[in-house]
């Protein structure tokens, strides 16, 4: 047969995929059949012509389509990368082994029947079950041995925290081995066994059986544990450090876990902090009550042990310019969060009594005992919005009113947050948008409000709430707080345009090494992210460290 | 050395020696509780044999518990040759305990064949060839960690074991029943005491691993034998 | 009740269920006014008691028994993932029959009831080579079931989509009806559109109920109740809920990486023979039978 150099690649195995590929491979094209399953798929019954006399399940010829000549059948496929130039596709795929050979297997099925582990049968959609060594598709007969990269709790945590083993150590009374296991991916269990509002648990498989392992709060004991025992953190550095220097900028949960990462690989790290303490958004952006600085402290200190110095009070563009740094080190780390509060966009937001969540929180946090006056409002349904309520109620406002314009099931906020803001008697207003700020010579005496109603859900899911025509009023308040999302502030980047910048503010970096398009400049974190949960700005911040030190070792190789 | 004449003496070389099967046998025999006496971990003689005593004795425990044995009546005890008065002290408070729980059965509020029985499903996982592996393999995960260089917490190792052991006595007392001739999912559940949803996914996957086949089906009820095989069995 | 999901299945250890530690924290009152921490998370002991609830979920366990049982020694724990640098001229995409499980109200009583199942899990024990022997059986006690529901769990699918998902349960019927001669079939469906579906459904003998379902309550192994039109209620022993097809989220980010524009209704556009061309050239669609 003639076969030309044109290569054709099908995705899909199921029976229209092997159709396809037969029929291209019969053109006399060379053929890569892409499965993402372990087997080629099974005869399907039809799904668009009814069945008649003639007609019957769509069976796939495996036999034609293996023995093929023109044909290469690749199974257990992710596709890493896919692009389009110039009329030619280029593809990198990953075939994930399936640990048997299928040259040297006769089918016997001897395996099966000893293997020990029963599982979730995919291909037969759960009706039986599989064995972990298995045939996936009986009529292909290709064993594989299944094993998932990850349980799910580890595959759903941002910082992939092996937690099967943690909590197994935990349950074995082997605290010191627990934390080793933690810190190899994170060095904050005190700060995020508090705060991190736990992903992991929503995805633990015991949630269907009763209730989710507490993942959280184990991880807290540990590092509690190790704390308040007075007991020893080891710190992990090599004995010589090499000589390239790295600066971050911005000491909050990315730059940190970088700066603590770079030091376990053996580099020093300077860090520059714009405010006067150390941790970001952990330190002013989570209030005491869930977070105390001297337990933040606590673990900041061990961190800066990794070959890290800090330079509090530094902001860049103000007392060290940014080409300074680009000059002075080797690499550069931005790590600055995102800290400015979004505006409401309606009239009176300027008047006197308006303050943004993040700003009021970075206020109370540093120490400021605030004005509190007479009732707040304030506007949003997040977790920012539900610190700002807390902290409010603590600073001693006497009534304190969240606005939310959808209802309590569509708020992004925690549930045990909203929970323990109610308890403490914050009264929550849903179905309402603030439209304008009324007051009196720039003073706010009140805001004017409209109710809503939940319409079409919006390409989110969530149900987009509707004005209901008519319904304005006025609340009366001395004080607004807004916390409607936050954004980086990148006033300090040079406007050479050499840095690219995504439209909503944020780096966009090579996600493989958290590079940004410029040499040397790494980022990760909120100004990385937008607006995101501190586990996942640590897990930046370790990913951009290695990103970093393969960069540094690649530049030292070059010479 | 003065104890009560109610227990009798077997002498081994090593409480290693004991396999999870003999535990199973001795009820069987009509043992109301059962007790291994062994060297303290570190002073083994063979090194590791008190160890896997200790994995050993824990598994006939838990599979025995699992088919309704209360699992009081197994203990395991440490106490060196030189150690007279510490192994009267743990034959009186054993012997106490199981005076307490009571003969084999009354306890188990289980009739005694019946609670025999189960104890010899029990007996028959025990001996299976997946068991025996993966409790062989206890200390390795632990220490060393498994193919994939994983390494095991105690915890979980013994998380593993339960799936194991759960799994294996559904599938020994599935495959017992079969013995005496075909069934039914449904009677093979009312027989067995299981969930029938469970009994038809082992029985599935009996037939997946080529162990069970189809027998017929009569009206709306489908019924299974065993296939023979030569040689091995699960 | 045994728990399964893709990749895992949990059996009903003796310790389930039993609650989740909670924290301690310190009272209300105790807050106002103050900075006070009030989570003070686990004491030794509930850490303990919560760490041992985990259920350590299976996996291959890497022990090696089937290494040691395989004769033609086929079974290597160190064969390593390979990585293949593909280039082509062009690209062809078949997306296969995924459906929109986790759309799925919960009125329709999947996941509460074992015997309500989807349409893909019919079609599974409808295939010889099937985890059933190609038995059609109830899943609760693997009795052969007299009488079936068919019931359409989805609504506001595009017209391709839904014409698609009733093809698919017309043809399930034809083929349940061949395994189940005497039984009985009912579809719950609007197929106001569909005449030739409905005359199939005629000639295999299957009734069919055009009101909506408003529920389907679940019954712990005995028959299934579908609840529907006003107040009126039938029990099968089988309910199968006809659900809507989706495009696969491979497929969604092939397209999207390859800058294509197309829609899951490309793919089952049903009429014309060959592939169906995208808007990128050199890029088309494997036609779904």
């Amino acid at each position: 047969m003639q076969v030309s150099d044109k290569q054709v690649i099908i995705f899909g195995g199921d029976p229209a995929g092997i159709a396809a590929a037969i029929e291209q491979a019969e053109a006399g094209r060379r053929v890569v059949l892409v499965e993402t399953s372990p087997a080629l798929g099974a005869g399907r019954i039809p799904q668009t012509h009814l069945l008649n006399g003639n007609s019957t399940w769509a069976d796939p010829n495996f036999e034609a389509a293996k023995k093929h000549p023109n044909i290469r059948i690749i199974t257990n496929a992710v596709v890493e990368k896919a692009s389009a130039k110039d009329g030619s596709y280029t593809f990198r795929i990953r075939r994930k082994t399936g640990r048997v050979d299928p040259e040297k297997c006769d089918g016997c099925r001897e395996c099966i029947r000893v293997c020990p582990i029963n599982m979730y049968d995919d291909f037969n959609e759960g009706i039986g079950f599989r064995t972990a060594i298995d045939f996936f598709n009986p009529d292909t007969g290709d064993f594989n041995i299944f094993r998932e990269d990850m349980p799910v709790c580890q595959a759903t945590c941002p910082a992939n925290l092996d937690i099967r083993s943690y909590v197994g150590n935990i349950a074995d009374g082997e605290y010191a081995k627990s934390l080793a296991i933690i810190r190899q991916n994170l060095p904050f269990p005190l700060a995020i066994g508090r705060v991190c509002p736990h992903p992991c648990e929503s995805a633990c498989n015991r949630g269907y059986m009763d209730e989710p392992i507490s993942i959280c709060t184990l991880k807290r004991f540990v590092a509690d544990y190790e704390m308040k025992n007075g007991l020893t953190a080891p710190v992990e550095i090599p004995d010589e450090f090499h000589r390239e220097k790295v600066a971050i900028i911005g000491a909050g949960p990315a730059g940190l876990s970088c700066a603590y990462f770079l030091g376990r690989a053996g580099y020093h790290s300077v860090v520059f902090e714009a405010l006067a303490e150390p941790g970001g958004m952990f330190r002013y952006g989570i209030p005491e009550y869930r977070l105390p600085t001297p337990t933040l402290m606590h673990e900041i200190n061990w961190i800066l042990s990794h070959g890290a110095e800090l330079r509090c009070n530094t902001r860049i563009g103000r007392d060290i310019s940014y080409e300074e740094i680009v000059k002075q080190f080797d690499a550069v780390f931005i790590g600055v969060g995102a800290h400015k509060g979004m505006k409401l966009q309606i009239k009176g937001e300027d008047m006197e009594g308006v303050v943004d969540g993040v700003d009021f929180l970075r206020e109370v946090n540093g120490g400021k005992k605030w004005p509190a006056k007479g009732k707040v409002i304030v506007v949003g349904g997040g977790n920012v919005a539900m610190d700002a309520a807390r902290v409010s109620w603590r600073e001693g406002f006497e009534e304190v009113h969240v606005l939310y314009r959808r209802t309590k099931k569509e708020m992004p906020a925690s549930p045990w947050e909203i929970d323990a803001a109610e308890q403490e008697g914050v009264k929550f207003q849903y179905l309402v948008a603030p439209i304008e700020v009324v007051g009196n010579n720039g003073k706010m005496t009140g805001l004017k409000c409209l109710r809503m109603a939940l319409g079409e859900a919006d390409a989110s899911g969530r149900r987009r709430p509707v004005p209901i025509e008519g319904s304005e009023f006025i609340a009366e308040a001395e004080t607004l707080i807004p916390a409607i999302g936050q954004a980086p502030d990148l006033g300090f980047v040079p406007d050479d345009g050499r840095l690219n910048i995504s439209r909503r503010n944020t780096f966009v970096v090579d996600k493989s090494n958290y590079m940004t398009n410029v040499e040397g400049i790494f980022s990760a974190g909120d100004v990385e992210t937008g607006p995101d949960i501190a586990i996942r700005a640590c897990a930046g911040g370790r990913k951009a460290a290695e990103g970093i030190v393969r960069y540094l070792e690649a530049r030292r190789a070059k010479g | 050395m003065q104890y009560t004449t109610d227990v009798r003496l077997i002498r081994l070389m090593c409480t290693g020696r004991v396999d999870p099967t003999m535990v199973a046998e001795a009820f069987i025999e009509g043992a109301d509780g059962i007790m291994v006496v062994g060297c303290h971990f570190g002073d083994c003689h063979y090194i590791s044999g008190n160890y896997q005593a200790r994995v050993k004795m824990g598994l006939a425990s838990r599979a025995l518990g699992y088919v309704g044995l209360n699992a009081a009546r197994v203990a395991f005890k440490q106490c060196s040759s030189a150690e007279g008065d510490r192994f009267v002290s743990h034959v009186t408070t054993f012997h106490d305990s199981i005076c307490e729980i009571g003969p084999l059965g009354s306890a188990e509020k289980l009739p005694l064949p019946k609670l025999k029985d189960r104890v010899d499903t029990a007996r028959a996982a025990l001996a299976s060839e997946k068991l025996r592996w993966v409790e062989g393999k206890f200390t390795e995960f632990q220490n060393n960690g498994n193919k994939y260089g994983e390494k095991f917490t105690e915890h979980e190792m013994w998380r593993t074991l339960d799936t194991i052991v759960i799994d294996e006595i559904a599938t020994h007392g599935i495959l017992k029943e079969m013995r005496k001739g075909a069934a039914s999912v449904i009677e093979l559940a009312e027989r067995l005491e299981i969930a029938p949803p469970a009994a038809l996914k082992y029985v599935l996957a009996l037939q997946r691993r080529g162990l069970v086949g189809l027998a017929g089906v009569d009206g709306a009820t489908p019924s299974y034998r065993l296939v023979e095989r030569p040689a091995k069995a699960a | 009740m045994q728990y399964e999901n893709k990749g895992r299945f949990i059996v009903k250890f003796t310790d389930i269920p039993s609650p989740r530690q909670h924290h301690i924290e310190i009272e209300v009152d105790e807050r106002r006014n103050n900075y006070s921490e009030v989570e003070l998370g686990f004491d030794e002991e509930r850490a303990a008691r919560e760490a041992k609830r985990c259920l350590s979920c299976r996996r291959c366990l890497g022990c090696a028994l089937c290494w040691a049982e395989c004769k033609p020694e086929a079974i290597q724990f160190d064969l390593q993932d390979e990585i293949i640098e593909i280039e082509a001229d062009s690209v062809i995409i078949s997306p296969g029959g995924e459906r929109a499980l986790n759309r799925i109200d919960s009125r329709f009583g999947l996941a509460k009831d074992v015997n309500v199942v989807t349409d893909l899990q019919l079609e599974r024990m409808l295939s010889e080579s099937g985890p059933s022997g190609g038995l059609v059986i109830r899943p609760f006690d693997g009795q052969i079931p007299s009488s079936v529901a068919f019931v359409q769990a989805y609504d506001g699918a595009a017209s391709a989509m839904n014409r698609s998902a009733l093809t698919f349960a017309v043809n399930e019927v034809t083929l349940l009806r061949q395994k189940l001669p005497k039984a009985e079939i009912a579809v719950f469906g609007g197929f106001e559109d569909f005449s030739e579906g409905k005359s199939a459904l005629d000639s295999a003998g299957a009734t069919l109920i055009a009101a909506p379902v408003q529920s389907v309550t679940p019954n712990g192994g005995s028959p299934v109740k579908v609840a529907f039109a006003d107040a009126q209620a039938k029990e099968f022993d089988l309910v199968v809920l006809i659900t809507q097809p989706v495009m696969s989220n491979d497929a969604r980010d092939l397209a999207k990486a390859l800058g294509l524009d197309i829609s899951y209704a490309n793919f089952l556009s049903g009429e014309g023979d060959g592939l169906i061309q995208t808007n990128k050239e050199e890029v088309r669609l494997a036609r779904q039978e």
